[in-house]
């Protein structure tokens, strides 16, 4: 069923979503639909997730499907009150670390950057405008090149815009940690910006 | 003259703000629908019986072998090939294979976690374990695991009331964890190196052979050799794994003045 009734969200038209408490609920009682309607609702953030860690598509889908899996079979360990996007974050990036460790492999950060005009040809949003093509691409070399600690507290913060709370239960730390982590990774991230600008002058 | 690149994300606020618009702007590679594949496999695994039909029910099947070695059919699933056993969030794996390897390092507690103060590790942990009389811990640890429970790691340095454990930089190790959930796996190779005990009455398991300890952490499993004699018990739901140098009355002497 699409969220949507006539590009209106259904929530705007009286139609109460089930929140993710009603849903885990259900889930643990072995209503797989209603595990359905979570796995949809984070998908997408945990395919990003695991896209960041694994730097594949192939084996980010696979990462993102298998903590899926362990996750419905773990849901006896989910505590009551607590939210369940960290929670299954944090899975998916224990999954999907496991596979880059026995993969062995090492991708360069391939991603693109959307296109300074939306696609009826409007104007880019203040924010894209606001930040130059050229340092959204230096930032994301910048990114690549900043010790993998440091770039995972990053990223997950400001490229799946977690909070911090979120950011150290997905990635199994302490909240003090996700701050000292951000701020040496903001200090490399200056350093590599400067790097990549002298490398170039 | 236009500002450089640095100059222009020169403050952590700067770099944020940055930061913030290329999440903004950034194209990740189109998501697969896999809520289908996920939900079909489910279902398939549970006409197929391959796991336990409701989440729940991992635990209950682990129940299901206590209640076995209750009636006093341990010998029978000794030779059942690989057994398991569990108290509380401990569980032994005996499994003929599992000597431990040479080249297994022995428990270190820094590779599960950071250190933090005693009060950090319980206010962490969510539960205050009891400690052993006498003077406490050097350090502690909140060790993660992957599907979010804590557990805490007390250790001790070698002393004249705790001696080296033979192989380990350490004098004695306390492990506590909370709940039924599987956090600590041990292997044994031989079902003579587990005995049956008692600790307050309960029913506790004693390991004194060498063996492999398996923990779950937040980056994975991480596994260790053990050289130290063991002792596991559970006291409501909290359930201990001392690792000392102490034979098998002291060790339950020390946990039972623990209680």
């Amino acid at each position: 069923m699409s969220d949507r009734v006539e590009g209106r969200p259904l929530e705007d038209v009286g139609f109460a979503r089930p929140d993710d408490v009603e849903l885990v609920g259900r889930a643990r009682d072995g209503d797989v639909s209603a595990y359905g309607e979570l796995v949809e609702r984070y998908r997408e953030v945990a395919f990003r997730t695991a896209w960041l860690i694994t730097r594949s598509s192939a084996e980010a889908e696979d990462a993102a499907q298998e903590a899926f899996v362990k996750a419905f079979y773990a849901l006896g360990r989910f505590r009551v009150g607590e939210a369940f996007r960290p929670w299954i974050l944090r899975i998916v990036s224990n999954e999907a670390k496991n596979r880059r460790r026995s993969t062995g492999r090492r991708e360069r950060l391939t991603v693109r950057l959307a296109q300074d005009r939306g696609s009826g040809g409007a104007a880019p949003s203040p924010e894209t405008a606001a930040l130059g093509r050229e340092l959204r691409e230096a930032l994301l070399r910048a990114i690549d090149r900043i010790p993998e600690r440091e770039r995972l507290v990053v990223t997950y913060r400001y490229l799946l815009e977690l909070t911090e709370a979120e950011t150290a239960t997905a990635l199994g730390i302490r909240p003090g940690t996700v701050k000292s982590r951000l701020s040496r990774g903001l200090g490399h991230l200056r350093q590599e910006l400067a790097r990549d600008e002298s490398d170039d002058g | 003259m236009n500002p450089t690149m640095a100059d222009r994300a020169s403050t952590d606020r700067q770099l944020s703000a940055a930061l913030a618009a290329l999440g903004r702007t950034v194209a990740f590679p189109q998501a697969p629908a896999i809520t289908s594949a996920v939900t079909a496999r489910l279902a398939a695994e549970r006409t197929r019986g391959v796991r336990p039909r409701l989440p729940g029910l991992a635990l209950l099947g682990r129940r299901r072998v206590l209640v076995l070695v209750a009636v006093g059919l341990l010998a029978l699933l000794a030779i059942a090939g690989a057994t398991r056993l569990a108290i509380g969030a401990f569980e032994v794996r005996v499994q003929p294979e599992a000597s431990p390897s040479p080249s297994l390092p022995p428990i270190e507690p820094s590779a599960l976690g950071d250190p933090v103060s005693e009060r950090e590790a319980i206010a962490q942990a969510g539960f205050e374990p009891a400690l052993p009389p006498g003077p406490g811990p050097d350090e502690a640890y909140v060790i993660d695991t992957e599907f979010g429970d804590r557990g805490i790691l007390y250790a001790w340095r070698p002393s004249s009331s705790h001696p080296r454990i033979q192989g380990s930089e350490w004098g004695q190790m306390l492990i506590v964890a909370q709940g039924d959930a599987e956090f600590v796996t041990k292997s044994i190779n031989r079902f003579d190196a587990l005995t049956e005990v008692l600790v307050d009455g309960k029913r506790a398991f004693w390991i004194p052979a060498p063996h492999q300890v398996s923990i779950s952490t937040g980056h994975g499993s991480e596994t260790f050799a053990v050289t130290g004699n063991v002792l596991i018990w559970q006291v409501d739901d909290l359930s201990y794994r001392l690792e000392t140098s102490l034979g098998r009355a002291e060790a339950i002497a020390l946990a039972e003045s623990m209680t």
